[in-house]
């Protein structure tokens, strides 16, 4: 929190971070564009690229702030605490369950004329993306926690980027997989 | 019962983010057309809304903790700790847009971009990003606040909701930085 930390540090603690998270996310605009053509050859992955790359971050976000809280409040303690615990797999839950909704949507409405092989496709990265964000985002709060930084500040610009990169590379992986 | 309460506002929230990214994606789509007059601005368009939305949802974060902790009081009322929250998060608005500017701008004269111009990245940066800095802030701090008040856990709902609208609010106002300049 702002009241209890020097004002200064923390500003230069933050713009440490969102430097770092900056060029992740230039590295992330980088790894789309040199994939550019393999990613056009399949040209409704690039429709899904936006929604899984908000699905991972927002859900990191969440864990990272409700996890932030806990740590000021002393409710939790480490990796292996039950409330650490009952965070990741509410974590792993929605963000599961949100992807079979939007998912469905996209089938039912057959927004844009999606094929049923996308659906799978994004239904399969966002399982990636969902494990891949709520893991980081709860090992990044309780990590800075215990450096002495402030896990608010930390953890939502990293785990954003973290999972620009994240959502493509799974989009990649699970159409590779299911055989595109 | 409250673990219910927990995955039933998270699951709400993040469809409700998915569906307005589907849809603002398309109308963004429209105006980006406007960027590529400006060189080397594409460059800094993802860092610049990134930017943003890890602002406000790192002001929303310490909002949700401090509320939590019963440090801020859940009333619109300019306290010091929300004065101070609010000057952190303008003075990182200003300063590091300009950074990312500056970013842009080396990395264009790398990649032999023509007519890179120093002065236009940096101005299109800091003038959107002091603007959308100061309707992020508002709208993070409104948000927090009614959320907690209305029972609703404000680490849920800030981070998203931010960073989704923030996407939408930065480009819109790289667009009037372009069309001023």
């Amino acid at each position: 929190m702002v009241v209890q930390a020097k004002f200064s540090r923390v500003i230069l603690e933050s713009y440490l971070v969102l430097i770092i998270s900056a060029i992740l996310s230039l590295l992330a605009g980088f790894l789309l564009q040199e994939n550019l053509d393999r990613i056009l050859r399949l040209s409704m992955l690039v429709a899904l690229v936006p929604p899984i790359n908000n699905l991972g971050g927002n859900l990191g976000c969440m864990v990272g702030a409700r996890v932030s809280t806990a740590l000021h409040l002393g409710s939790i303690s480490g990796f292996r605490s039950k409330q650490a615990r009952k965070e990741f797999f509410s974590g792993l839950v929605s963000g599961l369950s949100s992807s079979v909704l939007v998912g469905s949507a996209l089938f039912a409405l057959g927004f844009a004329g999606f094929p049923a092989r996308i659906v799978w496709i994004f239904l399969l990265a966002s399982v990636m993306q969902t494990l891949l964000a709520v893991f980081i985002a709860l090992w990044l709060a309780l990590m800075s926690f215990r450096k002495g930084l402030d896990p608010d500040n930390i953890v939502s610009p990293i785990i954003t980027s973290v999972c620009d990169v994240g959502g493509v590379t799974s989009l990649f992986v699970a159409a590779r997989l299911l055989g595109f | 019962m409250r673990d219910f309460r927990l995955l039933r506002q998270t699951i709400s929230i993040l469809v409700l983010c998915i569906l307005i990214e589907f849809c603002s994606g398309s109308v963004l789509e429209g105006i980006k057309e406007k960027f590529s007059l400006i060189p080397g601005l594409l460059l800094m368009v993802p860092p610049l809304i990134d930017l943003r939305g890890n602002i406000g949802s790192a002001l929303g974060s310490r909002l949700g903790t401090g509320l939590h902790l019963g440090l801020i009081a859940p009333e619109l009322r300019l306290t010091r700790t929300l004065k101070l929250n609010i000057l952190l998060s303008l003075t990182l608005s200003c300063v590091a847009s300009a950074t990312i500017g500056i970013f842009a701008y080396v990395l264009g004269e790398i990649m032999h971009l023509e007519g890179v111009s120093v002065f236009s990245l940096l101005f299109i940066a800091v003038f959107s990003g002091a603007l959308s800095g100061v309707l992020i802030t508002l709208l993070t701090i409104l948000l927090a606040i009614i959320s907690f008040k209305k029972n609703w856990d404000p680490d849920i709902v800030t981070g998203p909701v931010i960073t989704t609208l923030g996407d939408i609010v930065t480009v819109l106002m790289i667009w009037l930085a372009v069309i001023l300049w």
